[in-house]
């Protein structure tokens, strides 16, 4: 059963254009997709594209003008209360919280303001802060606006990890954050998915996408362009595979073999002197072209120099469907 | 319902007692500007002017006859509702600004709990809470100059100016949430500044309300200040039950009313919002 399920999703705005004239933007033109328990499901596009309209509907921050979503079973309209009590939402990283209030204090006021005894808030806020690293940081005295990006984007880390939620919206958690901050922030996504919980992330890094999600929607225009697994949308996209082999003492049937055996889209072959770089793009799944490439050259008894294989990205596919036209790997 | 009102209610004590503590500097001096006030509309008339003129001047104002003692008093008590004012409408104007224009806390709130309780806890807490602490230099003040019965005179001050900032509270909530969520306004404090003057001027505080131009009075009116004022004239020169009385039954006609029209409109402010 899906934790996070969305259908036919559909979001208008109407936006002001001078005193009297009034203009409609379709934010989500009905979008649809699900997340399964226990889950990291990436939503990806441009900005504008729909992505925080999506997880505000949600978070039961905004209303939705046609379709249906539910969280952990429950109707984002009309189960709100039961939605809000499930879900826990870190949107813009940057801000979000009470200037004038330490980090501590904002995360007991959203405690006590979520329905927690102060004591339970008191004791979250501590163990939330030594949990996203701030704790060393004196968060507990020192008021938000002194806060440096990075420091934020973990409070809000903490804010949304608050009521121990089975879903977690995250729009563009690492936003801002050091290497190493991003690396903890993404670690802990990932023990968290793997503790039981959905996460519906949202971001513009498309390696950090890839290493965290395992399923990914891309939306664009307020429609949804693609959706799967990273490795099905690379295949579904017919992104190819570059090879690249370096050999000595190639026996003359062996090009020949190699382009009966593999679905290859072009091939070029290189004569360096004594050794021959042979160049070529494949269309396959990998562990099958490795499988054959290996079978292929421990029956030639050619003397492999180098070897590499350069799989397509998940940003290739993004660049693909969002940019317009196919980019293939070259 | 009731849960979910007590909730916010706790959340916002806390955080108003987390910003008392870290402001106390600047309660500390509104607490000597306001008392530097009230003394001086006596005492520096005084020292240019004769003081039999000054006193009879303001035994006018208040339509009682004064000595110098409950003249200073009547000062003292009347000065008091000014930062009360101030703050009831500023601060809780300023706070529904910040939270859903500025610092964006909006979304924090919304993913809470409901707008509707949100803002009316706002106005009944928020207004409270700073009047009780705006005004904690009475209780001192009062002592000393009244000794055991200043006590008592500080609780019935306290009650009257705590009715009248709940009542505050609420209609500056109406006025901030239509300024925040149904205008463009990029500077709604420029708004929101225009009222304690607009208030103040026509509610007899230290000008006669027959010298003031009645669009101003009615602004007053449709709020208890003109009428707390009253009280704690009477209050300051003797304590009389039917003005309190009267008092009273003013401010829980006002206070319902705001509170019914606050009710209805943050229904309607919550689906908007959330639209």
């Amino acid at each position: 059963m899906s934790t996070v399920l969305v259908r036919d999703l559909k979001k208008f705005y109407e936006v002001r254009e001078g005193f009297r004239k009034r203009r409609v933007v379709e934010a989500l033109r009905g979008i649809s997709f699900s997340v399964g328990r226990g889950e990291i499901h990436a939503m990806l596009g441009p900005n504008g594209a729909g992505k925080t309209t999506t997880i505000k509907i949600l978070a039961t921050l905004l209303l939705p003008d046609g379709g249906e979503a539910y969280v952990a079973g429950f109707d984002v309209v009309k189960q709100a209360d039961e939605v809000r009590r499930r879900v826990g939402i870190s949107l813009d990283v940057s801000k979000g919280f009470y200037p004038s209030l330490s980090g501590y204090e904002n995360l007991v006021f959203y405690g006590l303001l979520k329905g927690f005894s102060i004591s339970y808030s008191r004791r979250r806020a501590k163990e939330l802060l030594e949990l996203v690293g701030l704790e060393g940081m004196k968060a507990s005295y020192n008021p938000y606006f002194t806060y440096s990006l990075g420091m934020r984007a973990k409070l809000s880390i903490a804010k949304a990890l608050f009521s121990d939620p089975e879903v977690l919206l995250l729009d563009e958690p690492t936003l801002g954050l050091d290497v190493e901050s991003a690396r903890m922030i993404r670690k802990l996504i990932t023990e968290l998915a793997k503790d039981g919980k959905t996460v519906l992330i949202t971001g513009h890094n498309m390696y950090e996408i890839e290493e965290v999600a395992q399923s990914v929607t891309i939306i664009n225009n307020g429609v949804v362009v693609a959706s799967g697994t990273p490795e099905q949308l690379k295949l579904k996209f017919g992104l190819l595979y570059k090879v690249s082999i370096l050999l000595r003492d190639v026996g003359k049937d062996f090009i020949g073999v190699v382009k009966s055996s593999l679905p290859l889209e072009g091939m070029s072959v290189e004569d360096l002197g004594g050794s021959l770089r042979i160049t070529m793009y494949v269309r396959s799944r990998r562990e099958e072209l490795v499988q054959t490439l290996l079978n292929l050259l421990e029956r030639s008894n050619t003397k492999v120099l180098d070897i590499s294989i350069k799989e397509p990205t998940l940003e290739d596919v993004y660049v693909g469907l969002v940019g317009g036209g196919v980019y293939r790997v070259t | 319902m009731f849960i979910g009102l007590l909730n916010i209610v706790l959340a916002l004590t806390y955080r108003e007692l987390v910003w008392f503590r870290r402001f106390l500097a600047d309660y500390v001096v509104s607490w000597v500007f306001t008392a530097f006030i009230s003394l001086s509309i006596i005492l520096i008339p005084m020292s240019i002017s004769d003081v039999g003129v000054v006193i009879s001047r303001f035994s006018s104002l208040v339509g009682v006859e004064l000595d110098l003692g409950t003249a200073l008093l009547v000062s003292v008590l009347l000065s008091s509702i000014v930062p009360v004012v101030a703050v009831c409408v500023n601060d809780v104007a300023h706070t529904i600004f910040a939270e859903f224009k500025f610092i964006d806390v909006g979304p924090l709130i919304l993913e809470s709990t409901t707008l509707k309780y949100y803002l009316l806890a706002n106005a009944f807490v928020r207004s409270s809470l700073m009047t009780l602490g705006i005004t904690a230099y009475l209780l001192p003040v009062l002592t000393y100059v009244l000794s055991s019965y200043g006590i008592l005179v500080f609780l019935i001050v306290e009650l009257s100016l705590q009715i009248s900032a709940m009542i505050l509270g609420l209609y500056t909530t109406l006025v901030a949430s239509l300024i925040t969520f149904y205008t463009n306004v990029s500077r709604p404090w420029v708004i929101a500044n225009l009222l304690p003057p607009l208030i103040l001027s026509g509610s007899g505080i230290y000008i006669p309300t027959y010298v003031v131009p009645l669009i101003l009075r009615v602004f007053a009116y449709v709020t208890p200040v003109p009428y707390v004022s009253k009280v704690l004239q009477v209050v300051a020169t003797c304590l009389s039950l039917p003005e309190v009385l009267t008092f009273l039954t003013i401010a829980t006609i006002l206070l319902t009313s705001y509170l019914l029209v606050t009710t209805v409109f943050s229904t309607r402010l919550e689906f908007r919002v959330r639209r």
